[in-house]
């Protein structure tokens, strides 16, 4: 085995882990942990795969953005993390089949997309190549993200506006 | 009256030939000790693989033993600061206070008070301790070297040449919240969690100017690349700073915010907090936290030298040893890396005893309505100044950082408020009573 | 022979190894360091001494108290300002440096003037959120509470030592 499979199964066992003590702790902080080290883990991933710029962006919006917002929104509800979450069978079932849809709709992609597995360091394959993808063929995506994010900022000023009598 | 041996005891330690004579004598052995094995690790140093991990396990061991050091020279700074002497008990001239410091935490008890959340109360520091050296990976020390037993080879003093150094450097500040945060939830402790919250929030408000700051930055170099940045000011002479003084205040204010470091220590403020996020943390766990913080800002440091003072290029306005690869020019290099290193750490510290705390709303204000607006205003005039190729020049640089000084300040003014004062024209709190 | 050696002209299988012997020294230094000391140092646990570090008094409660909804408003508008930021490192690679390698300076030429345009049509809708964010207090950490509802349901807007108070006088301070 490789210095690469072996660094790859190492790093998937962590990822996995993290996500089943995700899913199965009942303390609302632990999961929020769990969910830090998976999303790092996957970024660690990217980093083996070579795809620095995926990993510094997980690491920076995932992990270091939307996790805060997450553990913010943990913290907000003081209720939430005295207690033990325990999960109901109707909620089991509905995550069951939630979860079952994903896993068959991403099979569905990766059978249809596996090809030739191109090796990732081609020298054209890099930031530069990203941002010259954004500004051309991307471009309007790129321009209506800025309109979500300005309608995220209003719904955040809409959370904390005070009731009217 | 003293015990006479306690006395004697004392005097042989703080004699100035104890500590010189020790210090000679260990100088002395590791020099012949490297002098007798060369042979052994002579392959090591021209090897492009092991090379690199042999400069982070001395590097590792530097910033961890240098830590101790920087407890010293910041005690000493606090000293000259308000006019007094600093330690000056254990050892000639205090220089034996950092071991005496780590025996003392290593013997102090250790108390886990019953209500902590244990596993994540170990985990804390150690979590903290790993994120801030993490930052060291990509630091360029000495650019590159070709030994004189190995023409062939170039080797390259960074631990991880990556192609995305700068965006990698703003990911590990963005994880640097984590270990506070995590230790204020553990402890289970009203002040703890205070501080861990107020952490998280001032590290994230601070990581926008950090890394607008880092984005003007990339306009002018182009490279995301930490050693590209460092060549490209060796060769041409023409420090960052000069170019970008704007810019480089804001990623100090930032990094200041990011350690944790007075006037921005709001996570750990004594008066208010007792200790914030570390109330509970006593013996070597406490140490760890230190230790991190220290880390932390040597890093800080690091980057800030690399990105905006020229890195190790030794003297400014200069192209000399840009392009030299001899092992000689390797030493000059590091030496200039580290003194500059060390300027910045004495920045921080000197600021430390000179500023007073922030109140927290002065905090967010200074982040999120003066350092965002002002980086916004610099990221759009650096790549108006780009497309018209002026990207170099340093008075279109200069003029436009002007200007955007300008503007925060007019801004100031028009407001009626000082970013520190008071907000005398808000309306009063009123609380119902319940 | 490197361990991780064929991809290494990104840097990170070189970073990955550096974060592994970072997170190993970390962890020896944190654990090593706490197991030599126990040895070392005095064990002498007191039920007064194990409590809360709090004032003195018996702490009411545990220290997961609600906070305030002002840190969540700073954590969202973060978030978009963390994408953006993002979202403009590609972008400005391009544009402060010499493009994808492929690019001649001609298309890089004709593509700046545009990448301009679309950089300040980007930046200008998100200044116009961060100004109304600006204009109408929402980043000013000490608020006007005039607007207030009164009542004694906890709000989520109400101030932690406001709640506390709340909490206090309907008898119900822990949980």
């Amino acid at each position: 085995m490789t210095g690469e499979a072996i660094a790859f199964y190492l790093l998937a066992a962590v990822v996995t882990a993290f996500a089943l003590g995700c899913v199965l702790a009942s303390n609302i902080v632990r999961m929020a942990l769990c969910l830090l080290g998976t999303l790092g883990g996957v970024a660690l991933l990217y980093f083996l795969m070579a795809a620095n710029f995926l990993g510094a962006i997980q690491l920076i919006v995932y992990a270091g953005g939307t996790l805060i917002v997450i553990v913010f929104g943990v913290m907000l509800t003081s209720r939430a993390y005295g207690t033990k979450l325990r999960v109901r069978p109707l909620e089991m079932i509905g995550a069951a089949v939630v979860t079952l849809a994903l896993l068959a709709g991403l099979t569905a992609i990766l059978v249809r997309t596996a090809g030739p597995v191109v090796s990732p360091s081609t020298p054209d394959f890099g930031v530069a190549q990203i941002g010259t993808e954004l500004l051309s063929t991307y471009l309007v995506p790129f321009e209506v993200i800025s309109v979500l994010l300005l309608a995220v900022m209003i719904g955040a000023a809409y959370l904390v506006q005070p009731e009217k009598k | 009256m003293q015990d006479p041996v306690v006395f004697r005891v004392e005097r042989i330690l703080r004699s100035p030939w104890l500590i010189f004579g020790a210090g000679a004598v260990l100088a002395g052995a590791l020099a012949l000790a490297l002098w007798l094995l060369f042979p052994l690790y002579k392959g090591l140093l021209a090897d492009p693989f092991w090379f690199p991990i042999l400069v982070m396990a001395i590097m590792l061991n530097l910033i961890l033993s240098s830590t101790a050091i920087c407890i010293l020279a910041e005690r000493k700074i606090a000293g000259f600061t308000q006019d007094r002497f600093g330690p000056n008990r254990v050892g000639f001239w205090g220089l034996l206070q950092p071991l005496a410091d780590g025996l003392k935490f290593l013997l102090k008890e250790d108390i886990i008070p019953t209500q902590v959340d244990k596993p994540l109360f170990l985990l804390a520091p150690a979590m903290a301790l790993i994120i801030s050296l993490s930052g060291f990976a990509v630091i360029p020390w000495a650019g590159e070297v070709r030994w004189p037993w190995a023409p062939d080879t170039l080797v390259s003093t960074q631990v991880a040449s990556l192609d995305i150094g700068v965006l990698y450097v703003l990911a590990v500040a963005s994880l640097g919240v984590y270990g506070v945060v995590l230790a204020g939830y553990a402890s289970n402790n009203k002040y703890a969690f205070y501080g861990g919250v107020r952490a998280a929030a001032q590290m994230i408000s601070y990581e926008l100017p950090l890394g607008l700051g880092l984005l003007c930055l990339l306009l002018t170099s182009g490279s995301l690349r930490l050693e590209e940045v460092v060549r490209q000011q060796a060769q041409s002479g023409m420090w960052y700073v000069f170019l970008h003084p704007l810019p480089f205040l804001l990623i100090l204010v930032s990094s200041f915010a990011e350690a944790n470091r007075v006037p921005f220590d709001l996570a750990e403020a004594e008066q208010e907090l007792v200790g914030g996020f570390h109330t509970e943390y006593s013996s070597m766990k406490f140490a760890l936290f230190f230790l991190a913080e220290y880390a932390h800002m040597i890093t800080g440091s690091a980057v800030l030298v690399a990105l905006f003072c020229g890195g190790w290029a030794p003297l400014p306005f200069s192209s000399w040893l840009a392009d030299s690869t001899a092992w000689w020019a390797l030493l000059i290099k590091l030496g200039a890396y580290l003194a500059k290193v060390a300027v910045c750490i004495g920045l921080f510290m000197l600021v430390r005893w000179t500023i007073p705390r922030f109140r927290f709303d002065q905090l967010m204000r200074i982040a999120w309505l003066s350092l965002v607006p002002v980086g916004i205003a610099l990221v759009a005039g650096t790549a108006t100044l780009t497309v018209l190729g002026l990207q170099r020049t340093w008075w279109a640089c200069l003029g436009l950082n002007l200007v955007a000084l300008l503007g925060m300040l007019w801004t100031a003014a028009r407001s009626g408020r000082t970013v520190t004062g008071r907000q005398d024209d808000l309306p009063d709190i009123h609380v119902e009573p319940a | 022979m490197p361990l991780l050696a064929s991809l290494d002209t990104e840097g990170g299988t070189q970073l990955l190894q550096a974060l592994g012997i970072f997170a190993l020294a970390g962890f020896l230094m944190a654990f090593a360091v706490l197991l030599f000391g126990k040895f070392l140092r005095p064990r002498l646990p007191h039920p007064e001494k194990n409590r809360a570090y709090e004032c003195g008094e018996e702490a009411v409660g545990t220290g997961w108290v609600q906070f305030d909804l002002r840190f969540y408003v700073v954590a969202l508008v973060f978030l978009v300002f963390d994408v953006e930021i993002a979202l403009f490192y590609p972008w400005a690679v391009v544009f402060g440096g010499g493009g994808a390698p492929g690019a001649s300076s001609e298309v890089l030429k004709e593509i700046r003037w545009a990448a301009l345009w679309d950089m300040l049509f980007f930046f200008g809708v998100i200044v116009v959120g961060f100004l109304y964010l600006w204009r109408f207090g929402y980043l000013d950490w000490v608020r006007a509470f005039s607007g207030r509802q009164q009542g004694s349901e906890l709000g989520a807007q109400d101030s932690v030592i406001e709640r506390q108070t709340k909490l206090e006088a309907a008898g119900t301070a822990s949980e």
